[in-house]
């Protein structure tokens, strides 16, 4: 027996609660003219700058991108220079239609699990969402399959001073 | 327009069996050869904006032009494990633009089609 799931874009939308508009580019070159705005303002003019030198505020966006968003596991140069982009968007306060990157990346991560590829699932969190929202967890707990270890419940990480303090943005208190 | 689909495994056994409801209880086939186990979830980090502003890490303002606080609330949810893994080992993902093209396409070529599924 099983219950069908189609995740669309509108679906995205509605369990990550972000309406699905803004700027989208995917595909892009690695000559496309955006890029020189991100080395401006990400990197401060200096294209041999490292990303973990960039300025605090941007190393955390960069975190929030790698471990909130578009989890790692096994990128490419294509991959990169859109996460450079997106970087550079949330840098400038223009606002990313966050649905459509993530509809985009799953189905990158889908094919590359077909193909045998790519072992790490990303987003389980919104998937998650998405099958509580779709009624799926209703019905296993009508069915009395809805324990925590039939169902494999975790929590993610949390982001916080300590976050801070392993990125070195901030120094770590000691008293002596 | 893209999509995703797959047919969530609900525990049961059953494989093949017809039962007269007008559905179908057949489990959708795995998509991927990767085994079910070797598989790892990754969940989404959540974040802690008071703790980051306390130490001189406010980002309310790039989050707000964002729209992305209702997302960050979001995380703080559970991640169920099994469920993703059953998922993602049946996924697949399809056009929804370029089948309904498809569809149409044929349906003008034979009339008698219109209305069937694709199976």
């Amino acid at each position: 027996m099983g219950i069908p799931i189609t995740i669309t874009e509108e679906v995205i939308a509605k369990a990550c609660r972000v309406a699905p508009t803004g700027r989208f580019l995917w595909n892009i070159s690695k000559k496309h003219p955006l890029l020189e705005s991100f080395t401006s303002v990400v990197l401060k003019g200096n294209p041999t700058t490292k990303l973990v030198d960039i300025e605090g505020h941007h190393r955390m966006l960069l975190k929030f991108m790698t471990d909130c968003f578009f989890q790692k596991g096994g990128g490419s140069d294509h991959r990169s220079v859109h996460h450079k982009l997106v970087l550079y968007f949330l840098a400038a306060f223009d606002k990313i239609n966050l649905p459509r990157y993530l509809m985009h990346h799953l189905c990158w991560a889908i094919k590359e699990g077909i193909r045998g590829k790519r072992k790490q699932i990303p987003c389980g969190r919104l998937l998650s969402e998405i099958f509580t929202q779709g009624k799926l967890l209703e019905t296993l707990r009508k069915n009395k399959l809805a324990s925590d270890k039939a169902l494999g419940t975790v929590t993610g990480k949390i982001i916080n001073i300590k976050t801070l303090q392993n990125m070195k943005i901030i120094r770590k208190f000691s008293p002596n | 327009m893209a999509s995703l689909s797959a047919r969530q495994d609900t525990g049961s056994s059953g494989s093949g069996l017809q039962i007269n409801t007008g559905l179908s209880y057949m489990i959708k086939p795995k998509t991927t050869a990767i085994p079910l186990e070797s598989f790892e979830v990754q969940v989404e980090s959540s974040v802690d904006f008071a703790s980051l502003k306390r130490n001189r890490m406010n980002l309310d303002a790039l989050m707000a032009a964002q729209q992305f606080f209702p997302y960050f609330d979001m995380l703080n949810g559970p991640t169920f494990v099994k469920l993703v893994k059953d998922f993602w080992v049946r996924a697949e993902v399809y056009d929804v633009d370029a089948a309904k093209t498809d569809e149409l396409q044929v349906v003008a070529r034979d009339s008698s089609l219109r209305g069937k599924t694709r199976k």
